[in-house]
């Protein structure tokens, strides 16, 4: 045979290879817009940072878009008592490495998950209520409350469940891999923070063969770059697309741009407990030795100052939804009555003036660049709003999330921007750890960054905690509700925002409601 | 600028009056005289100077405050130039995402610039020639503690310098010319002295230390006046040099707060919308820029050819 032809029959096998190519399992590329803080899923709560979570690790249960539980590892739970319930678990199922899961991970993960020092949004008050684990056999714990707890497994079905088999492991050995092995869909090839990261199958997945072999997820903080990168197929699905650019994604071919609203809540935290807060002035900018913001009133009015829907059009191109409270049509707790405030600088005025500031005083706005889409075109929105209604706004200052989320939490600021997803079937759990007084020891309030504290409102949310009952549950939790936002403005709900995704050709998405960009919610078309 | 425009008064009555001048021609006119050869220099000298007029006025003329968030409305948001807004204005150069004028924004954002630039410049050229002078005049040990120290400040990338300083001390106008200042100085440093030295060696300054004067008189008297030409050429380009580093800070975040927004972050927040097809908010500012810097660098250029004996014909 001469080098001619066989070069002729190389090409040929090589183009038939080709060809074979589309019969093979289809790899996947994501750009997301926020960097994996973390592996180690019991580190902290915030979906974002955390995100690759879901496709590595299986919770107890998982939370369908309808917001209610479905069976993962447990397979059925059923209180025995007021003070206990007992749990099922799923046989056959494998950790990435082979190990067998047992009850003893259960064990192991939700005493883990209690005692993390240092996170910044501790997964701890979801393992607060329990007491007790009891390991029955390998496929049967029985958990033990400290109180009556109705709404347990959505507490710790958040907890993801690790092996038990890496005995006393820090949030360092996830992170470099070592420990970062669940019994999820995909398991972690490598890891580079602020890069990227690769997943592979997990062919033994108990909810069957996942549907690409090989998963890359590229962090990709740049809006516009993120954007360009799916334009020149380097990605095939991004998330939060920019929306400046939605009108213009619509009309690229082969580009799809998948929505849903979500249950991201924006809010204002106003802080609520310094007298001298430490970014109140007067209206002349000097130094205030009151707080204006402990003053309902006050408060009352800045919620009139903003004019929500001009933000949710023209800073979202509709893709955000004015908020009124801080549940979601459908969600337990969710009260009729909370619409959002109307723009109404009049009564805004009037308020001020009855507060004893006719002249308004002086305030700086903080928020996070890099952490929700767009939050700091909304505040410069909002300030400007504010400004108009006779407040002065000092200053607008926008940080990176990593300084701004540690400065925020440790109360360095006076009123600022926060998001805050509840995915739960009720607010009971948002309530109890994000608006009821402050008590570390307790377990409550743990991101209470504002600092409100009402005894009524704390006794409902605890009362609707101990209830069983659905309905008579979802009536404390509305009450509690029309107290924090109704009665107290604790802080100024403004928009929630709409997912959004944008898959290139051959790939679509499930836009959900839980705003989690996972390979899972990746399909090839 | 200022030696400018006090050589320019005299000349067109003199010339008018006196058609021939008996007397040799002072230096600054032979300077003067030299600058308007190049018809680039001129042109940018005087693009230069009505920008500097138009941002001493920006205040009085731009058609709105741009820094005051009372005045913009985000109802006005990302409007193509020439549209008018709700409330009736009208936006020659269209509005940025946040219904901010993009002729003030402009407008207001070179006055940062500028006032960024300049001052940088002027605050490194003193310490810089200070330093320089020293260690050229006395040389030793006050030579060596100085020229390493240039050494040293020279071999890092300014990018990274600026970015550190701003990390550290936090955003503002203020922090960005601390940080163009301890970034620039060197150069001033590095080129008083190169002047210094060959002017020590002249006549001049042995007559001065003959007559047994003061060493800061020699210094501040003689030396210096004799070593500005070359700082001059240095500051012209620097000054462009600090406007566009500014511009850079500012467009990695690290520079002005986002409600101020110089030239550089009126690029950076456009850049979003550039996909969009909304260009004027990017494209206008940036424009601007480069008109600023290019007016300078020919007005700078221009100097050095004049100013250097060896072009002297």
């Amino acid at each position: 045979m001469n080098a001619y032809l066989k070069r002729v029959l190389a090409a040929g096998v090589v183009l038939g290879a080709l060809g074979g190519a589309p019969a093979l399992a289809k790899d996947l590329v994501m750009g997301r817009s926020t960097p994996q803080t973390v592996l180690d899923p019991h580190f902290t709560v915030q979906p974002t940072g955390n995100a690759m979570a879901t496709d590595l690790y299986d919770g107890l249960v998982f939370f369908g878009e309808d917001l209610q539980l479905y069976p993962a590892l447990a397979t059925s739970w059923e209180p025995i008592d007021e003070l206990t319930w007992e749990i099922k678990l799923r046989p056959n199922v494998r950790f990435h490495n082979g190990a067998k899961f047992t009850a003893k991970d259960i064990e192991y993960s939700l005493k883990r998950a209690g005692s993390m020092p240092n996170s910044p949004s501790p997964v701890t008050p979801q393992v607060a209520a329990v007491d007790e684990v009891e390991v029955v056999d390998d496929l049967t714990v029985r958990i033990k409350t400290k109180v009556p707890t109705p709404l347990l497994m959505n507490q710790i079905g958040e907890v993801f469940i690790t092996s038990s088999e890496f005995g006393d492991v820090d949030t360092a050995d996830f992170n470099s891999g070592k420990a970062a092995v669940g019994t999820g869909p995909y398991r972690l090839v490598s890891w580079i923070p602020g890069e990227a990261a690769e997943l592979e199958a997990n062919p033994e997945w108990w909810g069957g063969q996942p549907e690409f072999e090989n998963v890359t997820v590229k962090f990709i903080a740049d809006s516009s770059a993120r954007v360009a990168a799916l334009l020149s197929k380097q990605v095939d699905v991004i998330d939060a697309v920019p929306s400046e650019d939605v009108d213009f994604l619509r009309g690229q071919s082969g580009v799809e741009i998948h929505s849903s609203p979500s249950v991201r809540l924006l809010f204002l935290y106003l802080d609520l407990v310094n007298d001298n807060s430490p970014f109140v002035t007067d209206h002349e900018g000097r130094p205030l030795d009151i707080n204006p913001l402990k003053d309902v009133r006050v408060r009352k009015a800045l919620s009139k100052l903003i004019d929500r829907e001009a933000i949710t059009d023209h800073v979202f191109a509709r893709l955000a939804t004015p908020a009124g409270q801080v549940a979601v049509e459908g969600q337990g707790g969710y009260s009729k009555s909370l619409v959002p405030d109307q723009y109404d600088p009049d009564a805004a005025k009037v308020l001020l003036a009855e507060a004893g500031y006719p002249d308004g005083f002086g305030l700086t706005l903080h928020c996070a660049t890099d952490r929700d889409v767009n939050t700091a075109d909304a505040i410069q929105a909002m300030a400007q709003m504010i400004a108009r209604g006779g407040i002065r706004i000092n200053a607008v200052d926008c940080r990176p999330y990593s300084v701004y989320s540690a400065e925020a939490t440790k109360g360095e600021y006076s009123a600022f921007m926060w998001g805050r997803s509840d995915k739960r079937p009720d607010t009971s759990l948002n309530l109890r750890n994000g608006y009821m007084t402050y008590d570390i020891d307790a377990g409550v309030g743990a991101w209470n960054r504002g600092r409100y504290s009402n005894r009524e409102f704390d006794n409902l949310v605890q009362l609707a905690l101990q209830e069983f009952d659905t309905e008579k549950r979802y009536d404390l939790l509305r009450q509690a509700t029309e107290i924090l936002i109704g009665e107290d403005m604790a802080i100024l709900p403004v928009y929630f925002l709409n997912a959004t995704w944008a898959t290139r050709d051959g790939f679509t998405f499930d836009a959900n409601k839980k705003v989690e960009t996972s390979a899972q919610h990746v399909h090839a078309k | 600028m200022t030696t400018q425009s006090s050589v320019t008064r005299p000349v067109p009555s003199k010339r008018l009056s006196v058609p021939i001048d008996e007397r040799e021609p002072s230096l600054l006119r032979l300077f003067f005289l030299d600058f308007i050869r190049s018809k680039t220099a001129v042109v940018g000298l005087i693009v230069i100077t009505s920008i500097i007029v138009a941002v001493v006025l920006a205040p009085v003329i731009a058609p709105q405050d741009p820094y005051d968030l009372s005045q913009l409305n985000i109802l006005d948001g990302r409007l193509p130039p020439g549209s008018v807004g709700v409330d009736g204005n009208y936006y020659l150069l269209g509005t940025d995402g946040q219904g901010r004028d993009m002729l003030s924004g402009i407008l207001f954002g070179l006055q940062t610039s500028l006032l960024v630039g300049v001052g940088s410049a002027f605050v490194a050229a003193i310490i810089g020639s200070i330093l320089g002078l020293l260690a050229a005049y006395f040389g030793g040990i006050v030579e060596t503690l100085v020229m390493r120290f240039v050494d040293l400040q020279l071999s890092f990338p300014t990018i990274l310098t600026g970015l550190m300083i701003l990390a550290v001390m936090g955003k503002g106008i203020v922090n960005v010319i601390l940080a163009l200042i301890i970034v620039e100085w060197a150069i001033y440093a590095r080129t008083a002295r190169a002047s210094a030295l060959a002017e020590r060696r002249r006549e001049y300054i042995e007559a001065a230390e003959t007559l047994a004067l003061p060493k800061w008189r020699i210094v501040l008297r003689h030396l210096l006046p004799n070593c500005i030409p070359a700082l001059i050429v240095i500051a012209t380009i620097q000054i462009a040099h600090a406007i566009a580093f500014e511009a850079t800070l500012s467009f990695l975040g690290l520079g002005v707060p986002i409600t101020e927004p110089s030239l550089g972050l009126l690029v950076a927040n456009g850049y979003r919308y550039m996909l969009s097809g909304d260009y004027w908010i990017s494209f206008l500012p940036g424009l601007a820029l480069l008109i600023t810097i290019v007016s300078i660098n020919l007005v700078g250029d221009h100097l050095r050819d004049i100013l250097n004996p060896k072009n002297k014909r």
